[in-house]
């Protein structure tokens, strides 16, 4: 053992050679330890490369292993800490890269400002490229970053999570392609400011935030293409999006808040959910509440005329649109190809799916999410109208919500009510090429799977003829249904 | 496969030649800036790799080549080739060290980082003590340099 380990000390010396030939003796019982000759012999960028792999606190840990190793993780490209102030001062004090690739800062416990600053001084003087800060909520209320924040040309990626957006300088982002603000306070004033100081930003991400901003203007940052917006809380009403060069939009809209579309001119892929309060209807009347919904659905729909692909998320809005048409509503049309649809099969949502594949002439791809879906009880009351009960002549063969919540357990039920929506849906889109439909909130064994499969194959004979092909994939727990070159009478 | 049907010789450091198509020749980086670089010749010698690594290194750019050509059902493609690289590197320290490293030399980066990472994941949930012995590191520090080092970025070392 002496032996050997004398001889892999001298290796260990060497400069690495990778094709060093390994005695092939006790394989087994060598294969682990003969390994050892190796990672000591790693040039530093290999060694920097592997523990790249590694949270920050485990690379930390490699420090102890031996003076070749104390440094190693110095040099990471990437520093993404969670843990006191203490201990991000200690870890910046070592670390070593001029460039840091990657920097992400969530504290734990208290901080003081003065502490926060030399954090953001130190990521920005070390060139960081993206930057992900988190953690003030608690510690103070209105924290101004220092000004060099907001002058960086290395800056490309920036996510920030409970600041109170108030630059005191003119900004200067001028290679910031995505910029994330999550339970952030915006301004008007202050987002004009970071939007005319970063001309390359491509996506712009706004999560739960809330503020007096009352416009969102786009109009001139034409290299803005994609825009999320969830759960906007609006201290002061309702906000107003332009953005006439957005090609993309993620929109979950409050009632609470609502944004309002006011120029979305090259939307093209438009991905929409509401969410709603509880209790707001309580304290709102159900009336008035009712209206706001509806209204701003019509309204948002009404701006979507010309995207090619739609995505509805949650059932509450194809509810009150079904809703809406009880009322006497029209939908608008739309040029829609690609329309996806998170639902259950319930009376209250099948009006509006029908009226929406009418509406869509164009219609090419459906892909449908079967999925539980609450329902808005209460906006029944509102108007004295039951989307339940009024559909029932017209949708007789949909269950209504609550017959649905009992059949979750039979199979042979789900089986004709998938049925009977492909039915309606074959109806109403005459061009449709796909179909999808995830059964994702159903199980269905192999054999109950493939029974599905024979059934469906059957069930599309009899009500489409001639059928030029068709394809069925199953998997366990959904089916995939795809149809092309659909011709049927 | 490549449009050319131009093969090309890799030579290991014992003088063996492997001859593969210039589609996974060029998966080789350097390879591939040779051949830019007006290399015309057929056979390239690969002078720090030996044979069994080097076979190893074109059977996984053979694989990863084959797979990039097949088109459409690109999500089945990419699962495939995950579980071929989980396979693939599924192999003794000592082979894995030696891919990682002529990985790093011919430059394949995908290769490098599931070597990387395979190592990586070995290392992560161990104790110093642990990674020491497995790799045979050799503790240089006195007990006390060992309790500074600690000591310096404490919070990383608490459970």
């Amino acid at each position: 053992m002496a032996k050997r380990r004398g001889k892999r000390s001298r290796r260990q010396r060497r400069i690495l050679n990778p094709h060093r030939k390994i005695q092939q003796i006790h394989r087994e019982i060598q294969q682990v330890i003969e390994g050892a000759d190796f990672i000591n012999s790693m040039p530093d960028e290999i060694l920097n490369h592997i523990l790249s792999f590694i949270p920050i606190d485990l690379a930390i840990r490699t420090s102890v292993l031996s003076r070749r190793w104390r440094h190693a993780w110095c040099e990471l490209p990437c520093l993404h800490l969670r843990t006191t102030a203490k201990g991000i001062d200690q870890t910046l004090l070592s670390y070593r890269r001029l460039k840091i690739m990657s920097f992400k800062l969530c504290v734990t416990h208290e901080v003081t400002e003065p502490q926060f600053n030399s954090w953001v001084e130190f990521a920005m003087s070390r060139n960081v490229g993206e930057l992900s800060l988190t953690g003030l909520l608690f510690c103070f209320e209105t924290y101004g970053f220092p000004d060099c924040f907001y002058l960086s040309s290395s800056l490309r990626q920036l996510n920030l999570v409970g600041f109170d957006m108030r630059p005191g300088c003119t900004v200067s982002w001028n290679f910031l392609r995505r910029l994330t603000l999550s339970c952030c306070s915006l301004y008007d004033e202050s987002i004009a400011n970071i939007l005319s100081g970063s001309p390359n930003l491509e996506t712009l991400q706004l999560f739960y935030c809330d503020g007096l901003l009352k416009r969102l203007d786009l109009s001139k940052s034409p290299s803005l293409s994609a825009l999320e917006i969830y759960g906007w809380s609006q201290r002061s009403g309702q906000m107003e999006i332009v953005a006439p060069h957005i090609h993309y939009l993620n929109l979950k809209n409050s009632d609470v808040g609502p944004c309002t579309l006011v120029d979305v001119s090259s939307l093209a892929d438009a991905i929409l959910r509401i969410g709603l309060n509880r209790y707001r209807p309580f304290m709102a009347g159900f009336q008035q509440y009712a209206d706001v919904l509806q209204t701003m659905v019509l309204k948002m729909l009404a701006k979507l005329q010309n995207v090619e692909r739609l995505t509805f998320r949650g059932g509450y809005l194809l509810q009150i649109l079904s809703l809406a048409m009880l009322c006497g509503v029209r939908l608008p049309k739309l040029k829609v190809q690609t329309l996806t649809v998170q639902t259950n099969f319930a009376r209250s949502v099948i009006p509006s799916i029908a009226r929406l594949l009418q509406n869509s002439p164009g219609l090419k791809n459906l892909e449908v999410h079967a999925t539980y879906v609450s329902y808005i009880e209460y906006l029944r009351i509102s108007h004295g109208l039951d989307s339940d009960t009024c559909w029932r002549s017209k949708h007789e063969v949909f269950p209504t919500h609550e017959t649905l919540r009992f059949m979750s357990d039979c199979n042979g039920a789900k089986m004709r009510l998938l049925g009977s929506f492909l039915r309606l849906v074959l109806r109403n889109a005459k061009r449709l090429e796909k179909i999808v439909v995830w059964l994702g909130d159903s199980y269905f064994s192999d054999e109950q799977m493939e029974r599905l499969l024979m059934w469906l194959g059957h069930f599309l004979q009899t009500i489409m003829s001639p059928l030029s092909s068709n394809d069925a994939i199953a998997k366990k727990d959904f089916i995939i249904v795809l149809f092309s070159s659909l011709n049927f009478n | 496969m490549s449009e050319s049907n131009k093969k090309i010789s890799l030579i290991s450091s014992e003088g063996e030649a492997f001859e593969v198509s210039e589609a996974v020749a060029r998966e080789f980086e350097i390879v591939a800036h040779m051949l830019e670089d007006g290399c015309s010749g057929s056979s390239i010698p690969i002078t720090t790799v030996d044979s069994n690594i080097l076979g190893k290194v074109i059977e996984y750019c053979t694989k990863h080549v084959e797979v990039g050509n097949v088109e459409g059902n690109s999500e089945k493609a990419e699962k495939d080739l995950e579980e071929f690289d989980k396979r693939f590197i599924a192999v003794e320290m000592n082979t894995l060290f030696s891919l990682i490293l002529a990985a790093n030399y011919l430059n394949v980066k995908g290769l490098l980082n599931i070597g990387c990472q395979k190592v990586a994941d070995t290392i992560k949930d161990m104790k110093p003590e642990e990674v020491r012995s497995i790799f045979n590191i050799e503790n240089d520090y006195t007990p006390a340099e060992e309790e500074v080092v600690r000591k310096e970025n404490e919070w990383a070392f608490q459970p």
